[in-house]
């Protein structure tokens, strides 16, 4: 054989004819096909052991309780409870989205420090810690100069915070706004409660009881309950609101009413409902609440102020009048910024049916005992008017605090003319605890990030809303915080002690389980297999013996139905007759601002998860402008059509969006929705939309001085 | 010129032609293969015979059904650490196992021989008639205290012995086959197996 | 192609009773976080939203104050004759397990989207991209569901993972898989909807509360005339939302009493 060319070729000739007698042809199309779907930027799946966390969802005040789903102890998943009477095994599309939460961009990793460009430098614990004592100290003794403002409304933290402020000189501890201010210039102790699942009529005049109102998931089980399917329902429920929100949708009828003008339809029932002849003998200012209403609240005035007609008021009162069991669930349609008037006329009917305390009606809760010496009484700051006060200090009338320390709040973004709370906060050092780079920690001098609530104890006493007391802990789903975050019950009891200030506490798993013994002080039980509104039907459940610490801190769930102390009656004519609302139209801002707020935007302090978006349909938002909703009728009258450019402005701001036609809204309203137009946070809900808190509008309401804005009024006109 | 010879010409086109052919097919399935495979150890050596015989254990005490009816599959830290939390002798492995890896909250990193893509969904539940070495899905690991290495392809970093689908879909034809109600007369279809 | 046409023993389906879902979206959320859907940064552009489970918003198109509206959850619809399993040219989609589910091999698909532009309900959904999980968030991904490159098809699978995991559950404790009982089996949907508005079982089996609900004369299916025959039925007193599963004729009745 010759090496020559022919030799060569033939060589190669046979290499071919050999390779197809071998498996590499078809093994290498084959790998390069695996190689094609393994992308190492698409992660992998991580297996192991799958596991449940029973704990209590903080990210909004309802309370509920969620399972987190972990696969080797990592959360994957956040699920309903089946054992938790506030959650029943369901969930809304915050809490679902709550595992999510934990790695998003706008976490806050660890303690931050202002500069004086503005931006915000890592420091360590010990450093923050030791600036916040040294912020403290200096504002030592003088009276006020230390304010406190959270928005955990149902957690023992804020006993710790009073304590602390206390202990400084302090009294300033104040909440966000919600329906507890205005519920407790009703019931001054305790708190009002709404037996719905032994309802068998439930009437809201305002609360968005199916999305954002109260124990939300709760609610909607109740609800659920009430409606099977395929069967008969066994509760009607109806919907006196501005618009067709999630509950108007829901309910079984909806009657369009402006925010604000809710009391006026209620006390027109009321007319009714005393001409057919109901009194309430236990309530002592009977005689001056029926003189009142028959005088004033007559049929024609009734439709001159919200637009329904006699004939449905009449209707309504009759379709009270045939239930067993009434409940009439009064509240703002944000569950913020209400009215005394519109609350108390609505909680008065539930007098007129004689329903206090009883299954079906209005419960009064106790509040459950505090553990914290030094703290303040909670009715004493549910009751402060947190946005009156930031008014008064921006308009000068007040002295500037030293010193805000803001807790699970946002409210640079999520208080009425945030220009003016912007006003408030300026100059003063601003602390924030925040977990999430929001409005707020933008702003903010000192970052001290608590973790998530997967990531720390907490704890949820009663949330409003809810139609019994209850306590459950918030534990801990993972060993190590992700990020280097402190709970700030232990930031607080570590400051607390740095400054000299004795709160009796070491750690804050102390504190609850001291609160846990506490709860042996009222007559309650741990929830197993009969739940609550079952218990106060007459089924038999056996009470708490000894400390339910071990099983409390394993998930259980602690309850109590009992009465707390005789309460008297009133029907609130004075009240009503104090607060009412006058009776003018406002050309200056003919149109009446319908807010929505929704979990699927998030919560008062978390703003709109990621995998929330998609629930966001085309005629919410596009691209970043978002739309605002308004009937035929109304767009109309203001030369409007769909898909509009359009301008709202309000006495102290504007906003910019799109018009979409929604025959669901009322006449003359334009409903737009709250937790857009965030400046902060990351790319997942910055710059979408704008920020209607900026069109809300606060005046104080005539008698109770209360500030409220959900009754705002707007301009309306092309952009 | 000069005239060729008839026998040479055609021995001179066979042979190198044979030679490419032999070469082709000893490329192709001796260097091919070698090329390929990149040959990798288990980060520990664990001596399962030793384990069974020596130590009295059994094979659920670390590959077991969990109760939502998962299987276990390799032995994390914490089960080894039943035992291993400290080192119970001076084997050099053992004290690595617990200096490297548990105190150091690093889960050793195992290596699967049997090692399925994310969109395979494999129960053993399931086949838990079959018994694990001699199905031909697993080597026989329990029966020596050394751990063959794992033959890793280079291009897709599957292991070789890494089961193909048709070995799948074959097992679950003749069982079907044989029981036809097994499967109700769908013995391979894909939602079985993948996710 | 196999015989989609073939009797299945088991059909698992859903009633979802529109007069109680109250559109608040907490199935979509469930859905994703399920089944390792990539969390989008602007979800506004619905051709680029994967949303397996999509719920849309129902209007009786009268003006105010007459004004009802409803809300229609919209998942696969795993039709008994599916428009999408002929089509598709790999075989990447097919209906031949028992149960009923139209399965999905995401890497078998080519990503043609025959089967997208086949299926009258819009509920298969294209990768366009490659999903992008922000740092840290990948490991919040479930180990049921596989993670999906750019170029696949995907849809729902009425969380197909749980099915299998009963079944390994029966076997681990002794019962039978193929017999699971009604609440063995949940996909996260049905689960975690706040007002119990989904109802699933099996429609084959008379004990499992679907079967009486889906001959309900208020139980309807979208769009009836196409003969994919559903295995999920929608469930509405209100004749107006009946009057949507397809397109009506004035004069037509639809369902009710």
């Amino acid at each position: 054989m010759a090496l020559n060319r022919r030799s060569f070729l033939t060589f190669a000739a046979g290499g071919v004819a050999g390779t197809l007698f071998t498996p590499v042809i078809w093994k290498s199309i084959d790998d390069t096909a695996i190689w094609t779907q393994n992308w190492p930027w698409i992660p992998r799946l991580e297996y192991g052991a799958q596991a449940y966390a029973a704990t209590t969802c903080k990210l909004c005040p309802a309370g509920c309780g969620l399972n987190i789903r972990t696969v080797s102890g990592r959360p994957v998943a956040a699920e309903g409870r089946t054992d938790h009477p506030l959650s029943q095994g369901g969930i809304c599309p915050l809490g679902s989205a709550a595992v999510q939460l934990l790695y998003l961009p706008a976490r806050i990793k660890g303690p931050m420090q202002k500069q004086a460009d503005g931006t915000h430098q890592p420091i360590s614990w010990d450093e923050a810690e030791a600036l916040l004592k040294e912020k403290l100290a200096e504002q030592r003794g003088k009276e006020d100069a230390v304010v406190c403002v959270s928005g955990d409304e149902n957690g023992t933290i804020n006993e710790l915070f009073s304590a602390l402020l206390g202990g400084l000189g302090s009294e300033a501890c104040y909440q966000m706004p919600g329906e507890r201010q205005v519920a407790s210039r009703v019931l001054r102790q305790g708190s009002i409660g709404y037996d719905l699942e032994n309802a068998d009529f439930v009437l809201a005049f305002g609360p968005d009881l199916l999305d954002s109102w109260g124990t939300i998931v709760r609610n909607k089980k109740a609800f659920g309950a009430a409606h099977p399917i395929g069967e008969e329902a066994s509760a009607k429920y109806v919907y006196v609101g501005p618009m067709q929100n999630i509950t108007g949708g829901a309910a079984d009828q909806w009657i369009a009413v402006a925010p604000g003008m809710e009391g006026v339809l209620a006390l027109g029932i009321a007319y009714h409902l005393l001409q057919a002849g109901l009194t309430a003998p236990q309530a002592h200012d009977f005689v001056s609440y029926r003189n009142q209403v028959i005088n004033r609240y007559t049929p024609d005035f009734v439709e001159r102020l919200t637009g329904v007609t006699p004939d449905q008021v009449a209707k309504l009162a009759e379709m009270l009048r045939n239930a067993d069991r009434p409940l009439i669930v009064p509240g703002s349609s944000i569950a913020q910024g209400g009215g005394v008037f519109g609350f108390a006329a609505a909680l008065s009917l539930n007098l007129l049916f004689n329903n206090v305390n009883v299954p079906g009606g209005i419960q009064v809760l106790p509040d459950l005992p505090t553990v914290v010496p030094g703290a303040q009484d909670t009715a004493l700051i549910r009751a402060r008017d947190f946005v009156a006060y930031i008014q008064s200090v921006a308009e000068g009338r007040t002295e500037k605090p030293g010193l805000y320390m803001v807790y699970e709040a946002n409210p640079l973004f999520a208080l009425p003319q945030p220009e003016v709370t912007a006003l408030a906060f300026e100059g003063s050092y601003l602390v924030s605890f925040s977990t999430f780079y929001d409005e707020t920690a933008a702003q903010a001098d000192l970052l001290l990030p608590t973790p998530t609530f997967m990531e720390r104890f907490d704890d949820v006493q009663t949330p409003y809303g809810s139609g019994f007391a209850s306590y459950s802990l918030t534990r801990p789903v993972i060993r190590q915080p992700i990020f280097d975050t402190k709970p700030t019950g232990e930031v607080v009891l570590g400051v607390a002690k740095a400054l000299d200030i004795d709160l009796g506490f070491t750690s804050f798993d102390k504190v609850l389980e001291a609160k846990v013994s506490a709860l042996a002080e009222l007559e309650g039980f741990l929830v197993e297999s009969v739940q609550p509104w079952e218990a106060r039907t007459g089924e038999s459940v056996s009470a708490v013996s000894g400390n339910p610490w071990r099983t409390i801190s394993r998930g259980a769930v602690w309850a109590s139905i009992a009465e707390p102390f005789p309460t008297e009656m009133l029907l609130g004519s004075t009240i009503i007759s104090q607060t009412a609302p006058p009776d003018s139209e406002d050309w200056a801002f003919p149109v009446s601002l319908v807010s929505m707020d929704s979990r699927t935007y998030g919560s008062r302090h978390i703003a709109i998860p990621p995998f929330c978006l998609p629930l966001l349909h085309e005629q919410e938002i596009q691209g970043d402008v978002f739309y605002v909703w308004m009937n035929s009728a109304t767009a109309r009258s203001y030369g409007l059509q769909a898909e509009d450019k359009v301008q709202l402005t309000g006495p102290s701001g504007s906003c910019l969006a799109r018009v979409r036609i929604f025959e669901g809204v009322g006449r003359n309203m334009v409903a737009a929705p709250l937790g857009f137009g965030h400046t902060a946070w990351d790319k997942f809900s910055r710059n979408k939309g704008d920020n209607i808190y900026k069109v809300l509008t606060v005046r104080r309401e005539p008698g109770s001085n209360l500030a409220v804005w959900a009754d705002s009024r707007v301009r309306i006109a092309k952009a | 010129m000069e005239e060729k010879k008839g026998g040479s010409s055609a021995g001179g086109v066979f042979l190198p032609f044979l030679l490419g052919f032999v070469a082709a097919l000893a490329f192709g399935w001796w260097g091919v293969p070698h090329l390929l495979y990149s040959k990798k150890t288990q980060p520990l050596l664990f001596t399962h015979q030793n384990h069974i015989e020596l130590y009295g254990m059994q094979c659920e005490d670390c590959h077991f059904f969990r109760r939502d009816g998962s299987f276990s599959g390799l032995p994390d830290n914490a089960k080894c650490a039943e035992c291993h939390s400290f080192p119970l002798g001076d084997h050099p492995e053992e004290i690595r196992f617990v200096e490297e890896f548990y105190e150091k909250g690093v889960e050793v990193p195992w290596l699967v021989y049997q090692y399925q893509p994310d969109n395979v969904f494999f129960s053993h539940a399931a086949h838990q008639e079959f018994d694990c070495t001699t199905a031909g899905c697993h080597p026989d690991v329990g029966s020596s205290n050394e751990m063959p290495p794992l033959f890793q392809n280079r291009i897709t970093g599957y292991s070789r012995d890494t089961m193909k689908m048709k070995t799948c879909e074959r097992c679950h034809a003749e069982v079907a086959a044989k029981e036809p109600e097994r499967f109700f007369g769908a013995p391979n279809a894909c939602q079985i197996c993948h996710k | 192609m196999v015989l989609y046409l073939k009797e299945f023993k088991v059909k698992w389906g859903m009633v979802i009773d529109l007069d109680r879902c109250t559109g608040c979206g907490a199935c979509m959320v469930a859905c994703q976080a399920e089944n390792n859907l990539a969390p989008p940064v602007d979800a506004s552009n619905k051709r680029y939203s994967m949303t397996w489970m999509l719920v849309y918003q129902l209007s009786n198109k009268q003006p105010y104050p007459n004004h009802d509206v409803a809300y229609m959850p919209r998942p696969c619809l795993q039709c008994g004759k599916p428009n999408c399993v002929p089509v598709c040219p790999v075989i990447a989609t097919d209906k031949n397990q028992e149960g009923g589910i139209v399965s999905m091999v995401n890497a078998r698909c080519i990503g043609c989207r025959y089967c997208q532009a086949a299926c009258p309900y819009h509920a298969r959904y294209f990768n366009w991209h490659d999903p992008v999980w922000p740092e840290g968030m990948e490991k919040t991904l479930t180990q049921d569901v596989s993670t999906r490159p750019r170029g696949v098809v995907e849809k729902c699978l009425y969380c197909h993972h749980r099915f299998m995991y009963a079944r390994d559950k029966a076997r681990i404790e002794g019962r039978d898989p193929n017999a699971l009982a009604e609440d063995d089996y949940i996909p996260a949907c049905v689960e975690m909807c706040p007002t119990n508005a989904i109802t699933f079982g099996d429609l084959a089996n008379p004990e499992h509360k679907v079967h009486k609900l889906s001959k309900s004369p208020y139980a309807f299916r979208l769009l009836e005339r196409l003969n994919t025959d559903p295995q999920l039925y929608y469930y509405s007193q209100r004749e107006w939302v009946r009057r949507q599963g397809d397109n009506f004729l004035e004069h037509e009745t639809v369902g009710g009493v």
